[in-house]
């Protein structure tokens, strides 16, 4: 096997169960805009990563903690509407994004695989990070499944119980905003939500258990993300939009299953 | 044992401008059964929240024991209808529970035959079930229980409060119950605290009934009440 199709495989895999088992609660959370607006300031991500040397994934990571702090603050005014607060991050942040990149590295960036991915551009380096994402993310997952489970299931019980709401949303919007920044290379910044929250989707229909639907999910991902790696690499499509064409095939044969049974 | 397990001290609250609650301060004490009563509207929720800290009153403070074990039926549950999660898992759900004991507690709730279906198929009354014994798993020595007996018939009403005064006893649980049905908290609180955003009144059962404030509240239900105990009032319906 070729080395550069080892390298996407791995970190496919890696992705996978890092999307996969976040997106159950951000499907459980309704919070796909949040992650929507998180990716769009992937790019503002990249470009400051890469203006300011510390390379992409500090500054997709700084970025993106920066701008969920953001959120987080303006959520609390109670001000305006959630979805207007995340409809006007989003595209702030995009647009940003894509003026600072041009101002840093001229005409000659790829903005195509920066915004639907690609696998080619994934280095040693990049896969490290992915699994050391995935060591981080999943440990806080298990720490706090309970919890977070609970809270997701009912606010009321678990702040009654003790538990600080506050604190472990804020928890979880980094977890996500953790997760945006490794998936960026993979899928590209307008199509990370939809690995996020289509393998959760896909498993609701046969899960019976949060626990289960989390592994489905993982499982859904894995296999979607071969399917449109694979043809990316034969057909020298993007990376993301050929992963969710998969992942859509997918959902929709999940919706017939599910009409079926219902 | 004096100690308050939980006390609410000169607690107010608005809302859009109206005031929720003025100035409330009671304690509840180790063992002691409070019911709550109150008009639509009076704040009853407002101040069982502000008590659980889900909402921060405007003024004043809560104190709770460190002793504290709480056990909380809310008024109205709705569970996230998207996380798929069977009736058993929600129960053990971030608490240790050992087989035997979810098994005596669903048994005296009279939810064993739902331990494994969906959270979300449950009806109304089901669900208030549930939650209660949800409440019982935590062992707890403190029981908030928000209008417990709604959603339930007449039968089911009746083994709910018999549960519950079961509980309080045997287990010398303290209780604070929000509850509409004048006719048991009479007979079975050992406080009344009638509130319409501020306090009342509040004191036994048979003080309660002598109060003024009290016949004027709830003026429309007092002569059936009335009825069933043997005191003789000349009380002024203002409403």
């Amino acid at each position: 096997m070729e080395y550069f199709i080892l390298r996407a495989v791995l970190t496919a895999i890696g992705i996978s169960i890092i999307a996969g088992s976040l997106g159950c609660f951000v499907i459980w959370k309704r919070m796909s805009y949040f992650s929507e607006s998180i990716s769009h300031s992937a790019l503002l991500g990249v470009s400051l990563g890469l203006a300011s040397g510390l390379g992409i994934h500090f500054g997709l990571v700084i970025v993106g903690v920066m701008f969920t702090v953001l959120i987080v603050i303006l959520q609390r005014r109670k001000f305006l509407s959630n979805d207007a607060i995340l409809g006007i991050f989003s595209h702030i942040a995009l647009s940003l994004g894509i003026v600072v990149l041009s101002f840093i590295s001229g005409a000659n960036t790829d903005y195509f695989s920066l915004l639907f991915g690609d696998i080619l551009s994934i280095t040693n380096a990049d896969i490290i990070w992915v699994y050391i994402t995935l060591m981080v993310l999943g440990s806080l997952l298990i720490i706090f499944w309970q919890r977070l489970l609970l809270l997701t299931l009912s606010e009321e019980l678990a702040v009654a119980q003790g538990l600080n709401r506050d604190f472990y949303q804020l928890l979880f919007m980094l977890m996500i905003a953790l997760a945006v920044s490794v998936s960026v290379q993979i899928v590209g910044v307008l199509l990370i939500t939809s690995l996020l929250i289509i393998p959760p989707a896909i498993a609701r229909v046969f899960a019976n258990t949060p626990s289960g639907m989390v592994f489905q999910s993982v499982i859904v991902s894995m296999i979607a993300v071969s399917i449109g790696l694979s043809a990316s690499m034969a057909y020298d499509l993007a990376t993301g939009p050929a992963i969710v064409i998969a992942l859509g095939g997918l959902f929709v044969l999940s919706q017939l299953v599910y009409k079926r049974s219902a | 044992m004096s100690e308050a397990l939980i006390s609410a001290n000169h607690i107010s609250l608005s809302h859009h401008g109206k005031k929720v609650l003025d100035d409330v301060s009671f304690e509840l004490k180790t063992g002691e059964f409070i019911t709550l009563i109150g008009p639509n509207g009076a704040g009853k929720s407002s101040l069982i929240k502000i008590l659980l800290g889900l909402i921060i009153p405007d003024n004043g403070k809560i104190k709770k024991s460190r002793h504290i074990r709480l056990g909380y039926t809310p008024q109205k549950f709705i569970p996230n209808r998207f996380v798929p999660i069977s009736v058993i898992d929600f129960l053990k759900l971030n608490q240790k529970i050992d087989a035997q004991f979810l098994t005596t507690t669903a048994t005296l709730t009279g939810i064993e035959t739902l331990l494994y279906l969906p959270l979300k198929n449950l009806s109304a009354g089901e669900m208030q079930r549930v939650l209660l014994t949800r409440a019982l798993l935590a062992k707890p020595n403190l029981l908030i229980l928000d209008e417990p007996a709604q959603n339930l018939d007449v039968n089911a009403q009746m083994h709910l409060y018999k549960l519950i005064q079961d509980i309080h006893k045997q287990q010398n649980c303290a209780v604070l119950m929000v509850s509409h049905d004048l006719h048991r908290v009479m007979k079975e609180s050992t406080q009344v605290l009638c509130l319409y955003h501020h306090i009342c009144c509040m004191g036994q059962p048979e003080t309660i009934l002598k109060d003024a404030q009290f016949n004027d509240l709830f003026a429309d239900q007092m002569d059936e009440l009335m009825a069933t105990y043997e005191h003789h009032h000349n009380h002024d319906h203002k409403h």
